[in-house]
């Protein structure tokens, strides 16, 4: 844990989860709808 | 010992009387019911040879024997709407709006009298218990004032019906059978409510301990399920009016009482009304709080009275959040009923109307925010949070203006020439739908952030982990804010049938810090070191008018929202089954329903303000007299430490 | 009743005069009832401007809920006891003011009243009760036909005269159709039995239809497809009289159904003391000459179906000028299908300030908006050189609500002779 307590390894962790949880999120609640990040690029 | 016997005994009788009340009606409406279902086989057995007319269900399309007589067809005039030298429709509006005011109070309170007793009776901290007990107990005192006057409104409003619209009330409530078992149960489910009530309230003071404590519980339980049984039942009628089943084309019953009460829109009017009434019961009590916060003299009075208005503040909020979901459920199902209903709603004629609704949204919101900013002001230690309340103040107030621009409005030409075109050429890129869902998502989203501040205001994690967790609370939020604004602004690029979809997962951000930002906090606090208590009443007063103001915007809420759902059906008494022939079947005018909305939400708050002073003369005398008789009878106020 | 209250204030204010020795008391007192009275004048007022706009248009009510805000927080200010109250109370009106002053300050509509409920057995009526059916849905009422200005679902005295005499500048006097029909038949340019001969617009009312064999099936071929025939002198200018200005009212936005249909043309015949065709004739003749297709359906069209209003004002503005029937006669740029040449080419955003410094001007308009509005409502108050006065109907001020004539105001006002037509 005192790693975790590091401001720089907390920040870049804590990112990564986020991040990642966030484009889950957006990605799988979009493509119940039949859209993506690049839907604007297809079309 | 004995005596304690004895009192078991008696409490579980009085809890078998109150589920008997409960299954009274019941019982009671099966023969009634299976007269309904079995009345047209005889007459039909007698008829055969005769013709037996069937008819088809406009909503199920099931085919079912014609039981009742079709909806009558109105003419104006004084035999189908009788009237007194003033519009009839305005007059049942005002007595249905404040039987349902006085009514969904009624029915909310008590939920929120069960969940504090419960939160009462398992919580380790006695002095705490002997609190939540104390201010359950304060919540059905209000409650039963409140009660009678429901009942008393809803007679008047009975008898309104009756004048004003009998041709039309006649039809709805059982000459034609339709709703006529449902209105018998109806009313005994009424006197039930009414005895466990009373047993309840009477009872408390008899059962304070273990074993008839749960009992109690239990009691309320039951209470409550009654209640909202008594809510369904209503629901259906007005379900029945919006969208009708169970009827033939013309309006004739066809037997099957279940279809006419699960018509399309219960189940969603149901949970948006529970919702609803909640918000509106928690934003009634804490009004109360602040009345008697504003008006006490003493200190310990304030404390108490502030920590009761948290309480129902927060309660009121916690069932605010899912409401506009449950709304969302609501209008989809309108739509998939009759698309015209919902374009009525939402782009039509009564899309002005929707308009308030956002700006009243981000009123309710924002006056939750500056609420939470002020209890800040009794904790110490929160003053670190202070400073960045500006900021949060900024984003909100963003937020809330891209919110409420509207996209295209009436304007007079020179407005038009002024700024060339019908949509402002910055302004009008923040009204399309995709700036304003990234709007209330923001508002709601900062919601949970000062809600999260405030948990933590007095406290210092002790986790090993806590600089991590903290880290990653204000990176998660910090995402979750350039998420929504990524997708609001990534559907100004797709065309506009998809860009619906973006909604969902922006929604899905809000709620999820939501849920894991309040979870992540209660495990870095569990045991964290306290800074100082939380000093109750050393609150400014003006979060008790910010407490007042939320009241008042939710009673005008629910009085805009009902006035919506209702004048939805335009001329129709049911929809597509029984037309309003009156003089007043037109619907009026944004302003007019505004101030008839108004005019109703202050009839309101005045009369329950009454109700509120005559409890405090109520309250001044009653100890001088549970003096005089038994001691302790009566709970004093527990004074909080 | 209000002045019972005061009067009992003013008499507690000499109550006090009297009783109270003490001078501080008394001063005390007696300036508190005269807050009082101050406090019930204000209410009082707020409750008589309540009472009195209730209904009214000018939206003045939340004043009131402002006088009593201010009241009850000067009360509060004095009655210490009672102060919580009074400020709680003070600022509830406070908010509902607030929210009554912005749903007033929003746009303003109201819904129309719902169509009449038409429930008919169409084919079980008497001929005379189809022409009653016939008369209603022409002039909007039995027994309307002599009437200026009535006109009903069918919106056909906007164009024709009726009765021998009338002026029917813009389409055929009708009077004496059932026997001209057979006359028109014989018209070489009708080419009866010919339809690809003709040089109309329209050849047929649908590929296949062919050409109307008697009188009921011209009349039936002139509603079904009106540019099939154009009677000289009534096309649309410019066209040679190739095309006719009449809409198709079998289409929305008139949308007779086939029986309505029948119902007018009852009404034609019997008025002039000629027995109709029975009811199947009439129906059969239009079938020929409207396919399938294109039949209005009884069921769907209830909901929509014929208020006494042209347009309420909820519909975009194109189809107010559709349904008002404007662009039968006028040219509106920006608006489709509006061409007609019968009265002046709308462009007001440029002609109406023109026209009010005009000194032949007679009317009262002050402003372009007010003479958009006056030549609406009242078509005679300043004709347009060289267009016949009298040719406009006179009706639209009560067959248009306030909603939609503002819309067309607002729409016209922006009309300019060499700039784009403004969005829709």
């Amino acid at each position: 844990m005192s790693a975790l307590n590091n401001p720089v390894v907390a920040v870049i962790v804590s990112l990564i989860i986020t991040v990642s949880y966030f484009v889950f999120v957006d990605h799988y609640l979009m493509d119940m709808q039949g859209l993506d990040f690049w839907y604007l690029f297809r079309n | 010992m004995g005596l304690l016997a004895g009192k078991r005994v008696f409490s579980i009788m009085a809890l078998c009387m109150m589920v008997g009340l409960l299954l009274l009606p019941i019982v009671v409406a099966l023969p009634s019911l299976a007269i309904g279902e079995e009345a047209p086989a005889g007459d039909a057995a007698k008829k055969d040879g005769d013709k037996v007319e069937k008819g088809r269900d406009v909503y199920y399309k099931t085919e079912g024997i014609v039981v009742g007589a079709p909806a009558p067809k109105t003419v104006d005039g004084p035999r189908d709407y009788p009237r007194y030298n003033f519009e009839s429709r305005v007059l049942l509006w005002f007595a249905n709006q404040q039987h349902l005011y006085y009514g969904s109070f009624v029915l909310a309170v008590p939920i929120f009298c069960m969940i504090i007793e419960f939160m009462g009776v398992v919580t380790k901290d006695k002095a705490l218990a002997k609190r939540y007990d104390q201010l359950a107990y304060d919540f059905i005192k209000i409650s039963l004032t409140a009660y009678s006057l429901t009942a008393i409104l809803g007679g008047i409003l009975i008898f309104t019906f009756l004048t004003l619209y009998p041709a039309f009330f006649s039809y709805l409530s059982g000459i034609f059978r339709i709703f006529r078992p449902v209105m018998h149960i109806y009313a005994l489910m009424f006197v039930a409510e009414s005895g466990t009530l009373y047993i309840y309230y009477y009872g408390w003071d008899k059962m304070r301990e273990g074993f008839l404590k749960w009992i109690h519980l239990s009691m309320s339980v039951i209470l409550n399920i009654i209640g909202t049984l008594l809510m369904f039942l209503a629901n259906s009628w007005i379900g029945f009016m919006m969208s009708p089943a169970g009827v033939d084309e013309q309006g004739r019953y066809l037997g099957n009482i279940w279809h006419v009460i699960h018509t399309a829109l219960w189940n969603p009017l149901n949970l948006h009304r529970i919702l609803g009434n909640m918000a509106f019961g928690g934003g009634v009590v804490a009004a109360y709080a602040a009345y008697k916060f504003l008006a006490s003299k003493t200190d310990e009075d304030r404390a108490h009275y502030d920590w009761m208005g948290y309480i129902a503040m927060a309660l009121g909020v916690a069932f605010l959040i899912p409401l506009p979901f449950a709304g969302y459920w609501l209008m989809r199902e309108v739509y998939a009923y009759r698309q015209q209903m919902g374009i009525t709603l939402m782009g039509g004629l009564l899309a002005w109307l929707f308009i308030i609704q956002a700006t009243m949204i981000g009123i309710l919101f924002l006056s939750t925010n500056y609420y939470l900013w002020q209890a800040m002001g009794r904790m110490r230690g929160a003053e670190k949070y202070q400073r960045y309340i500006k900021y949060l103040v900024f984003i909100l107030a963003c937020g809330y203006m891209v919110f409420i621009t509207p996209h295209t409005m009436v304007m007079t030409p020179a407005e038009l020439k002024a700024m060339g075109g019908q949509q402002h050429p910055v302004l009008g890129n923040y009204g399309v739908m995709s700036a304003k869902n990234g709007g209330i998502n923001v508002i709601i989203t900062t919601t949970v952030l000062s809600f999260v501040w405030y948990m933590r205001g007095n406290k210092v994690s002790t986790v090993s982990w806590a600089k991590f967790g903290n880290i990653f609370m204000g990176i998660f939020f910090a995402c979750a804010y350039f998420n929504i604004i990524f997708l609001a602004v990534y559907g100004y690029y797709i065309p506009a049938n998809v860009r619906v979809g973006l909604s969902v997962p922006q929604v899905a951000t809000t709620l999820s810090c939501l849920f894991f930002m309040f979870a992540l906090n209660s495990v870095m606090m569990k045991g964290a070191k306290q800074m100082g208590p939380i000093e109750w009443g050393k609150i400014s007063a003006r979060s008790q008018y910010a407490l007042i103001m939320l009241a008042t915007a939710f009673t005008w809420m629910m009085g805009l929202m009902g006035y919506i759902r209702s004048s939805v059906r335009l001329f129709w008494h049911v929809n597509e089954i029984m037309r309003d022939n009156s003089p007043w079947a037109y619907t009026h005018t944004v302003g007019f329903a505004a101030n008839m909305i108004s005019f109703n939400v202050l009839f309101f708050w005045i009369t329950i303000l009454f109700v509120f002073w005559l409890g405090s003369l109520g309250a001044k005398k009653v100890p001088v007299e549970s003096k005089a008789g038994i001691p302790g009878s009566i709970p004093q106020p527990v004074a909080s430490h | 009743m209000g002045w019972m209250a005061l009067a009992i204030l003013a008499g507690l204010l000499v109550y006090f005069q009297m009783s109270i020795s003490e001078p501080a008391a008394k001063k005390r007192a007696v300036f508190k009832t005269f807050i009082g009275i101050v406090a019930t004048l204000l209410l009082f007022m707020a409750i008589a401007n309540y009472k009195n706009n209730f209904y009214g248009e000018n939206r003045l009510l939340p004043v009131s809920l402002v006088i009593i805000t201010v009241s009850t927080f000067v009360m509060a200010l004095y009655f210490t006891n009672l102060s919580a109250l009074l400020k709680i109370g003070g600022l509830m009106f406070f908010v509902a003011a607030f929210l009554s002053g912005y749903g007033n300050w929003l746009p303003q509509v109201e819904g129309g009243f719902p169509p009449v409920e038409e429930k008919k057995t169409w084919d079980s009526m008497t001929p005379q009760q189809l022409a009653d059916e016939g008369e209603k849905i022409i002039f909007g009422g039995v027994g309307k036909n002599k009437e200026q200005g009535a006109i009903g679902k069918g919106q056909c005295p906007l164009c024709h005269a009726f009765h021998a005499g009338m002026l029917g500048e813009r389409a055929p006097n009708l009077a004496g159709l059932p026997g001209r029909g057979k006359e028109r038949l014989e018209d070489p340019k009708y080419s009866k039995g010919n339809p690809s001969k003709r040089e109309y617009e329209a050849k047929e009312a649908f590929p296949g239809s062919g050409t109307a064999e008697n009188a009921q099936e011209y009349i039936a071929e002139s509603h079904a497809c009106p540019s099939c025939y154009v009677v000289a002198g009534y096309g649309v200018k410019g066209t040679n009289d190739k095309q006719s200005p009449m809409p198709s009212i079998h289409k929305p936005p008139i949308s007779l159904s086939l029986p309505e249909l029948a119902a007018v043309d009852t009404w034609m015949y019997l008025r002039e003391g000629i027995d109709a065709p029975s009811f199947e004739e009439i129906v059969k003749s239009y079938e020929k000459f409207i396919p399938e297709a294109d039949r209005p359906k009884q069921a769907d069209e209830k909901p929509a179906g014929a208020t006494s209003l042209l347009a309420d004002g909820s519909e975009p503005i194109d189809q107010i000028f559709a349904k008002g029937q404007c662009i039968s006669c006028h040219t509106i740029p920006g608006i489709p299908g509006a061409v007609g040449t019968i009265g002046p080419k709308l462009e007001e955003g440029t002609t109406a300030p023109q026209r009010i410094k005009d000194p032949a001007y007679k009317g009262t308009a002050k402003s372009p908006t007010e003479y958009i509005m006056e030549s609406i409502v009242d078509p005679s108050a300043y004709v347009v050189k060289p267009f016949p006065d009298n040719t406009m109907p006179k009706i639209f001020g009560q067959k248009l609500s306030a909603g939609a004539l503002k819309k067309i105001v607002d729409y016209l006002s922006q009309v300019k002779t060499g700039a784009p037509p403004p969005k829709i």
